[in-house]
């Protein structure tokens, strides 16, 4: 399957998650960011601000696409305007790809704007893979799928997450997007093994890996997105990179949003262990 | 338990308030959370992003309500009205309506009659930010219709114009609760008709004449220009076409 609208300019380094805040900042100043990402489903409106400013940041900088909703693993039929709008705006900006969250959103009509969970087993495994495939086709071009934070445990699930995971990459033919704080969260919350996960994933359907901070509750963790990188979500990303030094990395942050520069060092801190590893 | 069935089961939990046994029955203990406890999880989640949209959307209902006031009656909202649409921007276009009927049952929202126009005036701001440039009016080949298919002819508005008209001063209340507004005195009991447009990517919002909103109403409705010229309105056409709330034509064949 061929690209259909792919960026020419690299997507290479460490680069931010674009926020409305930051956009003033970043078509005035141009900040040295090697690349972009977009929330996908912020820039599908017909006019705006931030339409207008998009051409601008476009024009500057190497982009990617993030959806939240094209529901891989809903059972309802695939919103297909949503897909062409995504296609329509990959067209229209350039982008390098296009990811989604491997989880549902929707049912019965009903949409829960959240990263709703499935059991890991054959029957979603199936669903998915026919799921992604039909996108893909329709989008021309292959998706990166992310792991994301689950707080809940079904009866029927049969396999690991990162079994399914390689499994559906490997059915659907598609790429991941790897989210390292997501695996944390599971750690912690669910006890799955985080480096035994870093170590199962098959390095040639990497593209991107993200980095975000949790908000640790009374006996969990949640994926807010609102803090720096913790510690140990930093030592992760130090194994995933041990082991390929040179996948395009994302700082992502969405509530509480400091300042750009604040992304920034954060960004420059991925950048330092890349180089590390690099070095040796 | 189908995979069909889990997500149903799930997303009725979540957005309906449905009270069932079998979604947790089907859970199992996750570490430290118990299967009430990851449902909650989501159940939080779920309502925290329809009410933060809600708070949003609406800042100046929820400055004159208090924010625990309106965080109960938003609460309400999404209660009886799940996100239909994949744009959490599109949720709550129907706040207006519920806000009417609370201020109709609730004694304590009596003095508040105005309350659903200003939340319509609110959603009307908020969705013409989102809405389409809309093209520029074609004035030469308008010029180049012969009269009798410019008469025939209706107007079309810009999509990122929306207009409202109220009995109460709806526009003199949003203004006086926006940053360094002003005084309640400055209000007075009038009704206001008002436009909301985009222009330069700027919201405005200004006040129109009765006449102004007739005449938006009548080009809605699809009126023609001899319609429009037969009621007197004709003279705001211009007007109109110059500030881009007027943006295209079309010749009736009939």
């Amino acid at each position: 399957m061929s690209a259909s609208f792919n960026d020419t300019r690299p997507i290479s380094g460490v680069g931010i998650g674009l926020r409305s805040q930051h956009i003033y900042e970043i078509i005035t100043t141009f900040p040295d960011i090697p690349w972009l990402e977009l929330l996908a489903d912020n820039h599908l409106a017909e006019g705006g601000l931030v339409t207008a400013q998009l051409d601008v940041i476009a024009e500057h900088y190497p982009l990617t696409l993030h959806c939240v909703e094209m529901s891989l693993a809903s059972v309802e039929p695939l919103n297909k305007e949503y897909c062409e709008g995504i296609k329509a705006l990959a067209k229209c900006v350039n982008a390098s790809w296009i990811s989604e969250h491997l989880c549902f959103t929707s049912a019965m009509g009903i949409h829960s704007h959240d990263l709703l969970p499935i059991p890991y087993n054959q029957e979603s495994l199936n669903h998915c893979a026919d799921r992604i495939s039909q996108i893909q086709d329709l989008l021309g071009e292959r998706i990166l799928i992310e792991n994301v934070s689950s707080y809940m445990v079904f009866q029927n699930t049969e396999m690991s997450e990162i079994d399914f995971i390689v499994e559906l990459a490997e059915k659907a033919d598609c790429y991941l997007l790897v989210d390292v704080n997501n695996i944390y969260v599971n750690q912690v919350n669910q006890g799955l093994d985080g480096e035994h996960y870093i170590d199962r994933l098959p390095l040639e359907r990497i593209k991107e890996i993200h980095l975000a901070g949790y908000q640790q509750q009374d006996n969990y963790l949640i994926d807010a997105h609102n803090n720096p990188v913790s510690d140990p979500v930093w030592k992760l990303y130090h194994r995933l990179i041990q082991r390929k030094d040179d996948i395009p990395t994302l700082i992502e942050w969405d509530n509480d949003i400091p300042p750009l520069r604040t992304l920034m060092n954060e960004a420059t801190k991925a950048e330092i262990i890349m180089q590390q590893e690099l070095i040796v | 338990m189908s995979l069909k069935l889990m997500q149903e089961n799930f997303i009725q939990q979540l957005s309906l308030n449905e009270s069932s046994d079998s979604l947790l029955a089907y859970l199992e203990p996750c570490g430290n959370l118990f299967p009430d406890q990851q449902l909650a999880i989501y159940k939080n989640n779920v309502r925290g992003a329809l009410q933060t949209s809600l708070a949003q959307v609406y800042p100046v209902c929820r400055k004159i309500l208090g924010e625990n006031y309106f965080k109960q009656l938003a609460s309400v909202y999404i209660r009886s009205t799940p996100s239909r649409h994949h744009d959490l921007n599109s949720y709550g276009d129907s706040f207006s309506d519920f806000i009417f009927t609370q201020c109709q049952q609730r004694d304590e929202l009596n003095d508040y009659l105005y309350l659903s126009d200003l939340v319509q005036l609110e959603w009307l701001y908020h969705s013409v930010y989102y809405a389409a440039e809309g093209a520029v009016f074609d004035l030469s080949g308008f010029a180049n219709l012969s009269e009798q298919q410019q008469v025939k002819s209706f107007f079309q508005l810009a999509p990122c114009l929306k207009f409202i008209s109220s009995d109460y001063p709806i526009l003199s209340i949003w203004q006086i609760n926006q940053e360094g507004g002003g005084d309640q005195q400055t209000i007075f009991s009038q009704s206001e008709s008002c436009c909301v447009f985009r222009k330069n990517n700027q919201t405005e919002m200004i006040r129109v004449e009765t006449k102004v909103y007739s005449l938006l109403a009548l080009i809605k409705e699809g009126t023609t220009l001899n319609e429009i010229v037969q009621k007197g309105l004709a003279a705001y056409l211009a007007e109109l076409i110059n500030q881009g709330w007027i943006n295209g034509f079309k010749v009736s064949h009939v």
